[in-house]
């Protein structure tokens, strides 16, 4: 078996410990509702669900990391290093998984021949490798424009309420239906900033090695919005919508149709990413 | 010749297809092919953007061959679109090279 490098260790490290933090949480809730007689009412398979997504994210954490080390062992360090720059750049860039490890692979085969006819790495990558990605991800169609961008804000959206109702189901220990699990209403325009402006800032920042503003919008943001409630539940708390605003709940996923209607919203957004790339790809 | 690099990536990506035309072969190997038909210059960094949109385009396609390095390579061949894009690239280049070729003979007389 192939050792792995230090970062792969790191990698297989940190997963190992989510998922033993995720295993014992599970546990810890199981042993809570026993004492308290409701472990009968939480459904089984919830929690058979959350083991298996644990286990199975670390085994292909492990998986992945010995393949790409098998792969990458021979190459030179000053290779090694173009490569983990050209992957560094793409594990933030909006290409599929799929996408990211087709491009790795043909990096790989491209740096391996470089390597072996004696031609150094910056012909494969260029000076920057970062460059050589925006190139790569334009000649899949990704062009970042604004039409693009709020299509993947809604994406995330779309991904993250239901998510944040599913932990909030979890959390009252999966009692009663997951449509009649509630959210404070002050989370939808607090996701809304996250969905698209938060997390498409920070993404480019990270492309482009800016690691304060990287860690500084998160933050920044949620300090702001924690200001900001609280300036008005001292100050405007006499208002209605103010009052609803920061202690209303509301069931965003409340219905069979909803949900159905969700799911066509985020189909929608992906097909029209899809089409954005196509017509992107016919244009250059 | 300042915008030299723009008229390369439009020739070079008629030129990818032509060697895909004549023969299936390695990402690598068009590169090296490329160089060895005069475009000296040229290096992995930029034929590999161009071999990529041209896949996502769909006029390319891949076949998978097993390596001794590394994870499988890819051997590239043309689709009916790669060979339709070609027929126009080619079209294309024979219009343009006759004007500009008219033009140069007139600037020398």
């Amino acid at each position: 078996m192939n050792r792995l490098t230090p970062r792969s260790k790191t990698r297989v490290v940190l997963s190992a410990a989510i998922a033993g933090v995720l295993l014992v949480t599970l546990g810890l809730l199981v042993v809570t509702m026993h004492r308290n007689g409701t472990l009968d009412q939480a459904s089984p398979w919830l929690f058979v669900i959350v083991v298996v997504l644990a286990v199975a994210s670390t085994v292909l954490v492990i998986w992945t990391r010995f393949r790409r080390d098998k792969y990458t062992s021979e190459l030179a360090p000053a290779y090694f290093a173009a490569y983990e720059g050209v992957s560094d750049s793409l594990s933030t860039s909006p290409l599929t998984w799929q996408q990211r490890r087709g491009v790795l692979n043909d990096v790989l085969e491209l740096l391996y021949h470089a390597q072996e006819t004696g031609r150094p790495a910056t012909d494969v990558v260029g000076d920057d490798p970062a460059a050589f990605v925006d190139r790569v991800q334009e000649a899949h169609g990704y062009r970042g424009t604004v039409g693009f961008q709020l299509l993947t804000g809604l994406q995330t959206f779309g991904w993250l309420l239901p998510l944040l109702q599913l932990v909030n189901w979890m959390a009252e220990q999966a009692q009663g239906s997951f449509f009649e699990a509630t959210l404070g209403i002050s989370i939808i325009p607090f996701m809304v900033l996250v969905a698209f402006v938060v997390m498409p800032v920070t993404q480019t920042a990270l492309v482009h090695n800016r690691l304060a503003l990287a860690m500084a919008m998160p933050l920044g943001l949620g300090i702001l919005f924690v200001l900001s409630a609280e300036l008005a539940r001292n100050y405007a708390w006499h208002l209605p919508w103010v009052r609803t605003l920061l202690d209303g709940e509301v069931a965003i996923i409340g219905s069979w149709g909803i949900a159905l209607l969700w799911a066509a919203a985020v189909a929608g957004a992906t097909a029209g990413k899809w089409w954005l790339r196509r017509r992107a790809l016919e244009q250059v | 010749m300042p915008n030299e690099s723009q008229l390369l990536k439009g020739i070079l990506e008629g030129c990818t297809l032509a060697l895909l035309d004549a023969e299936d072969t390695y990402g690598y190997s068009v590169v090296e092919r490329l160089q060895e038909s005069g475009f000296s210059d040229v290096r992995e960094a930029t034929v590999y953007p161009i071999l990529k949109r041209l896949e996502q385009k769909g006029m390319l396609k891949f076949k998978h061959h097993r390596s001794e390095l590394g994870p499988p390579r890819k051997v590239y061949s043309l689709t009916q679109a790669g060979r339709a894009a070609l027929a126009d690239f080619t079209g294309s280049w024979q219009r343009i090279k006759s004007v500009v070729d008219s033009l140069l003979v007139r600037d020398q007389s």
